[in-house]
């Protein structure tokens, strides 16, 4: 195979957005079925560095919408989506920590990301990430999800800004739902897509 | 006068965020609330005390993802 590089993955995407999403660096909190499409899709996009908090191993269960495979079964899913995203594009700078994430340690793990993805699954701690990063006060965007579950209604999806926050999701379905891979891989190209416009507004 | 997402109600004097919320019977168990853009943090929302003509926005936070 002829020479990797970024370059020349990244040769059909926007032009003039690789020297700047190459330079920046993208916090997402779980590695889930927002998570896991989230990273794979900015690492597709050519962004330098991405740093992924998960705490869960991959179960067979995720499968039906989390981008894993069979063999990823067992094993952390941070782990297991720094090795698809080497097969993808090798050279980006992939940091993960297999960690719960708390009131205490969001600020020191995200400290340096330009945006932050909020993709867990509990509202419970969708608030406390939330809340975490306003009180840091950096005015650096965080995107998060409520409502996702579900098939269909797709034209319910709305995008609600507040500060420095934005939300996407119908704010109505419920995890009891169940979690569809075509509504959570919608909602999770809408984070990967708002990440990139904002880090390309942040350049200019 | 408070603006509560789309309705409108009388403000009276040291009004929280949560008698507001009570007041249109907003009874989310997790919500993400801004007063005139500022995101307020939940444990702000008991004290925190709007002043006349503050718009207050609330979205419903439930779990999936």
């Amino acid at each position: 195979m002829d020479s990797i590089n970024v370059e020349r993955i990244c040769a059909s995407n926007a032009p003039g957005s690789l020297p700047i999403l190459k330079k920046k660096c993208v916090g997402i909190a779980g590695a889930g079925g927002l998570g896991s499409n989230v990273a794979i899709m900015l690492a597709r996009s050519g962004i330098g560095k991405l740093i992924v908090v998960d705490y869960d191993d991959v179960e067979i269960e995720n499968l039906n919408r989390q981008h894993f495979f069979l063999e990823h079964v067992g094993k952390p899913k941070v782990e297991a989506l720094g090795e698809i995203i080497k097969k993808i594009v090798p050279g980006m700078n992939y940091v993960s920590s297999k960690v719960r994430l708390t009131e205490e340690n969001i600020a020191g793990i995200f400290g340096e990301v330009d945006v932050l993805v909020e993709a867990l699954d509990k509202a419970y701690y969708k608030a406390v990430l939330i809340d975490s990063w306003v009180a840091l006060k950096n005015n650096r965007p965080i995107i998060a999800v409520s409502g996702v579950a579900g098939y269909g209604k797709i034209d319910k999806i709305k995008v609600k800004r507040m500060g420095n926050l934005t939300i996407i999701g119908d704010f109505e379905s419920n995890q009891c739902d169940g979690m569809m891979a075509p509504r959570i891989t919608l909602v999770a190209s809408m984070q990967a897509a708002l990440t990139i416009e904002y880090l390309m507004e942040q350049s200019t | 006068m408070i603006k509560i997402n789309d309705m409108e109600i009388e403000w009276r004097d040291g009004m929280t965020i949560q008698d507001a919320m009570n007041e249109v019977k907003f009874s989310f168990p997790l919500v993400v609330v801004s007063v005139n853009d500022e995101i307020i943090p939940q444990k702000e929302l008991p004290k925190f005390v709007l002043q006349d003509g503050d718009k207050v926005e609330v979205l419903h936070l439930t779990s999936g993802g």
